[in-house]
C-alpha cells in the first residue's frame, strides 16, 4: 500500500471511529434506539409538534423534493409565513415533479422491458454494417448479413451473389449503401441493400408499410431507414412513451384543471421520437406490441416534427380517449383489459380486488368447466365486479395500444364470425380482437364478436361504448374517487395509512376536494397544513 | 495504531449508552470546555416529539431524490460522483427506488445497506466541499466564521456560531449560543481536530456527521 493510499485510509479510519461513537450517542439520544425504562434514563424534554424549522423542512421536503436553503430558515417568522411559503411552494416546478414523482407510483409508466416495435423492423449491427437479423432469413435465405462491401445505388447493393453456407444452406447475399438515417441527420451509415429498400409498395404488391411487409423480401427499412429501429432509438421510444404521460400530468397541474380530468381528457403530447413513430413505424407492429390501428390521427400531428426534437407539442386526441387511462404507457404497461381496470381500481378507487381473508373456496370439477368467470364459484368473488370493469377498456387492443374505432371494429364482424365457424381462414384482425374459438357452448353465442362483448350482460354492454371516461364520472359521483383522492395524499404526505380515528377527518377533506373543484394542490395544502403532519412520532 | 482508533470507536458507544444519563463525564472528555451545571443531561432532542395519543406521522426517510438535492443544496452544488456519474442515480435501485418495471414499492428503510452507502457519499461531497473551502473558490460553508486554525481552544465562539449555522443549514436546527445541542458537536469537532492535528479535517469530520446523522436523512 502506498503512502499516499495509508494516509487517507487512516484519514477515512479516523473518521470512521469517531462517527461510531458520535452517532451512536446521536442515534440513542434521538428516540431510535430502544425505550429507556428507567425514568432516570428518559430523554426530555419533549415538545407537542415540530419546532417552525424542522415543520418547513419537512414542507419543503414533501412540496419541493429538497430541504430549504438558510435564507428561506432564517426568513422563517410565524405560522402565516409559513403558510405563505407553501402556497408560493405548490405553484412552483418542484412541486410539479414531486406531484410527477408521486403518481409513477399509482401509474407504473415505465415500459422500457417491452418491445414496441416488431423485430423484422429492428436493425442490429455487425461492426458498422446495420442489418435486421430477423428479416435475414426472408432477404437473403439464411441469418445472415450481406457482404460488407459498399456500393453507389441501390440497385447495384440488390444485385445478389448465391453462395452456399458451411451448413449447406443456399442463400443470396447483397451488397451494402450508405444511407443517411433519420436518427442522424447529415451522417451516414451503412447498410444491407434489402435493408435499405425504399419502397412503399413492394414488387409482389404488399403495402410495406403493413405486417405483410414482415415476409416480403421486397419491403426494407424505406427512406431513411424510417421503418426501422436500432437498439438506441427503440429505447428512446420507450422512454418517450414514459414521459409521455409525466407531461400530461404536468400540463393537468399547470392549467389548473380538476383533479379528474387526468382520467377524462383528451390531451396527448409527441416529441420526435413519438411523431416520427406514429408516422413511420405503427403500421408494422404485429408481433410486437399492438399499435394498429393507431390511437393518434396522423395527420394532426404537428407538422415539421424532426425525429432529433426533443420538445413536447400538445395534440388533442379523438374522443373516445380517457386521459392517462388510455394512454399509450398505461396501456401497454397494463397489457390486459383487466390489469388496466385492476391498477384503477387499486390505485385511484382504493379497491383492490383481493380474494376475502382465508381465501375463496376450491372450486368443484364441474364449477371449472364454467366458462364465464363473472358466475364461476370462488372467481366470481373478484371477476363478477372485474369484468364488466374490464370492458371500459374494451375499444382498446390488448397487449398493445390500438384504438379500435366502431366503423371499422363493429360489434359483430362477419368475416371474424365465418372465420370462427370454420368457413375461412381467420385474419390476424379477428384472432386479435374478435370471439373468434369457443371452449364451451356458452360462448358460442358470442362468435364474431369483439372481445370485450364476450360474456356482457345487456346493463354492461354500453361500458364497451362508453370507455373508461364514464366510469370516472361514476366513481365521481358516488363519491369514491374524491374519497380515494383524499386517502392517497394522507399516505403520501402523511406516511402511514389512515387511522379508523380519522376517517371522519378524510371524509371532510374529500368533501372539501369536491366542493373545492377537485383542486389538488387545495387537498395537499390541507394535509400539510393539519396539526397532524406536524406532530412527528 | 488501528487498535487505537478501534478503541475511539468502543469509547463512542460507551459514550452513547450513555447518552441521557445525568452522570454523563463530559468533562473529562473536552478539557477544554467548561460545561455549565444547566447543560449536564440535558440533551435536546428535537425530534422525539411528545404527542401522546394525537395522530400523527412517523418520521420517514427522504427518497434517494430528496436525498441527492439535498446533499447538494447543504453543500452549495456537489453531489456524489465517481468520474461524472451521479452515484445516486447509479445505486437508485439498491438505495430503494423503484423502476415501476420490476418493482414498484419505494423501500425508505434506514437499513445497514443505506447507512452505508450515505456513509460513502458524505466522505466524498464533504472531502470535495473541504477541498473547495481550502481553495476559496466559493462561497465558505463549512468555515464562515473560523478559518483553518481556529480551534474549540482559541476561538470558542467562532467555533459556536459556525456549528449552529451548520446545524440550521444541514438539519433546519435553531440553536441558541451556549445551547446544549452544540455540546454534541463541539465535542466532535475538538476530538477530531485533536486527533489529526488539523482544524480542517475537524470540519470535515463534522460535516459528514452532519449527513450521515438522523435528523438530516429523515424528516
Amino acid at each position: 500500500m502506498d503512502m499516499w493510499n495509508e494516509a487517507g485510509d487512516m484519514k477515512t479510519l479516523r473518521i470512521g471511529a469517531l462517527l461510531v461513537g458520535f452517532v451512536s450517542l446521536a442515534v440513542a439520544s434521538s428516540g431510535w434506539a430502544q425505550p429507556l425504562t428507567n425514568e432516570d434514563l428518559v430523554c426530555a424534554p419533549e415538545r407537542d409538534t415540530m419546532s417552525g424549522t424542522r415543520y418547513l423542512r419537512a414542507l419543503s421536503l414533501h412540496l419541493r423534493g429538497v430541504v430549504p436553503t438558510e435564507a428561506e430558515y432564517r426568513a422563517l417568522d410565524d405560522d402565516a409565513t409559513l403558510e405563505s411559503l407553501v402556497s408560493e411552494w405548490l405553484e412552483s416546478p418542484e412541486f410539479e415533479a414531486r406531484f410527477v414523482r408521486y403518481h409513477r407510483s399509482l401509474l407504473w409508466n415505465n415500459i422500457s422491458n417491452i418491445r414496441i416495435v416488431s423485430l423484422s423492423q429492428q436493425l442490429g449491427r455487425s461492426g458498422d454494417l446495420y442489418w435486421a437479423g430477423n428479416k435475414a432469413r426472408v432477404f437473403r435465405g439464411d441469418r445472415v448479413s450481406c457482404r460488407d462491401e459498399v456500393v453507389g445505388t441501390l440497385e447495384e447493393a440488390l444485385e445478389t451473389v448465391t453462395e452456399i453456407s458451411a451448413a449447406g444452406v443456399e442463400r443470396r447475399r447483397e451488397r451494402a449503401i450508405m444511407v443517411e438515417p433519420y436518427w442522424a441527420p447529415g451522417t451516414l451509415v451503412k447498410v444491407c441493400g434489402f435493408d435499405a429498400q425504399e419502397v412503399a409498395i413492394s414488387a409482389r404488391g404488399t403495402n410495406c408499410d403493413s405486417s405483410d411487409a414482415t415476409n416480403d423480401a421486397g419491403c426494407g427499412c424505406g427512406p431513411n431507414l424510417q421503418r426501422c429501429t436500432h437498439s438506441v432509438q427503440a429505447q428512446r421510444l420507450r422512454s418517450s412513451f414514459g414521459l409521455e404521460i409525466e407531461q400530461r400530468l404536468v400540463a393537468h397541474l399547470r392549467a389548473r384543471e380538476p383533479y379528474h380530468a387526468l382520467f377524462t381528457s383528451r390531451r396527448g403530447f409527441v416529441n420526435g421520437p413519438l411523431a416520427h413513430f406514429w408516422r413511420y413505424q405503427h403500421f408494422n407492429s404485429s408481433g410486437g406490441t399492438r399499435m394498429t390501428p393507431a390511437q393518434v390521427d396522423v395527420e394532426d400531428l404537428p407538422v415539421g416534427i424532426e425525429y432529433t426534437d426533443e420538445d413536447w407539442y400538445e395534440i388533442e386526441l379523438n374522443d373516445a380517449h380517457s386521459g392517462v387511462l388510455t394512454s399509450p404507457s398505461y396501456l401497454i404497461r397494463f397489457q390486459t383489459n383487466r390489469a388496466r381496470a385492476g391498477r384503477f381500481y387499486d390505485a385511484f378507487l382504493c379497491e383492490p380486488f383481493q380474494p376475502p381473508a382465508g381465501g375463496i373456496p376450491a372450486s368443484s370439477d364441474e364449477d371449472n368447466l364454467i366458462v364465464d368467470t363473472q358466475v364461476r364459484p370462488g372467481c366470481a368473488y373478484c371477476h363478477a365486479q372485474l369484468e364488466p370493469a374490464a370492458a371500459r377498456w374494451g375499444r382498446w387492443a390488448e397487449l398493445g395500444a390500438a384504438y379500435l374505432d366502431p366503423l371499422r371494429y363493429p360489434v359483430m364482424r362477419e368475416d371474424c364470425q365465418r372465420c370462427a365457424q370454420g368457413q375461412i381462414t381467420c385474419s390476424l384482425d379477428c384472432r386479435f380482437n374478435y370471439v373468434t374459438q369457443s371452449l364451451s357452448p356458452s360462448q358460442q353465442p358470442y362468435l364474431g364478436m369483439l372481445l370485450a362483448y364476450e360474456f356482457r350482460r345487456p346493463e354492461h354492454e354500453a361500458f364497451v361504448e362508453d370507455g373508461p371516461s364514464r366510469m370516472v364520472y361514476e366513481a365521481i359521483a358516488d363519491g369514491r374517487l374524491p374519497r380515494c383522492t383524499a386517502r392517497r395524499a394522507f399516505e403520501w404526505l402523511v406516511g402511514r395509512e389512515v387511522h379508523e380515528s380519522e376517517e371522519a377527518w378524510l371524509e371532510q377533506l374529500a368533501f372539501d376536494f369536491t366542493q373545492g373543484g377537485f383542486d389538488y394542490r387545495s387537498l395537499v395544502r390541507a394535509i400539510v397544513l393539519d396539526p397532524t403532519y406536524r406532530r412527528l412520532r | 495504531m488501528n487498535r487505537f482508533w478501534k478503541c475511539m470507536g468502543l469509547c463512542g458507544c460507551i459514550l452513547a449508552l450513555m447518552a441521557c444519563s445525568e452522570s454523563l463525564g463530559v468533562d473529562t472528555v473536552s478539557p477544554g470546555y467548561e460545561v455549565p451545571d444547566d447543560e449536564r443531561g440535558s440533551f435536546d432532542h428535537p425530534e422525539i416529539v411528545g404527542v401522546g395519543d394525537a395522530p400523527s406521522r412517523p418520521r420517514s426517510r427522504l427518497d434517494i431524490d430528496q436525498l441527492n438535492a439535498s446533499i447538494r443544496q447543504v453543500t452549495g452544488g456537489i453531489g456524489w460522483e465517481v468520474s461524472g456519474v451521479d452515484q445516486f442515480e447509479a445505486l437508485s435501485t439498491t438505495l430503494g427506488r423503484p423502476d415501476y418495471a420490476n418493482s414498484t414499492t419505494e423501500d425508505l428503510d434506514a437499513s445497514p445497506l443505506f447507512q452505508k452507502f450515505l456513509g460513502d457519499a458524505a466522505r466524498s461531497v464533504c472531502s470535495t466541499l473541504m477541498q473547495r473551502e481550502r481553495s476559496g473558490s466559493a462561497e465558505s460553508i463549512m468555515l464562515r466564521h473560523v478559518n483553518g486554525t481556529d480551534t474549540v481552544a482559541s476561538s470558542p465562539e467562532a467555533v459556536d456560531q459556525n456549528l449552529r449555522d451548520l446545524l440550521l443549514r444541514f438539519h433546519g436546527h435553531v440553536v441558541e449560543v451556549s445551547a446544549p445541542d452544540l455540546y454534541h458537536w463541539r465535542w466532535l469537532f475538538e476530538t477530531a481536530t485533536d486527533i489529526s492535528g488539523d482544524p480542517l479535517e475537524g470540519w470535515e469530520t463534522v460535516c459528514v456527521a452532519l449527513i450521515t446523522h438522523v435528523d438530516f436523512y429523515t424528516y
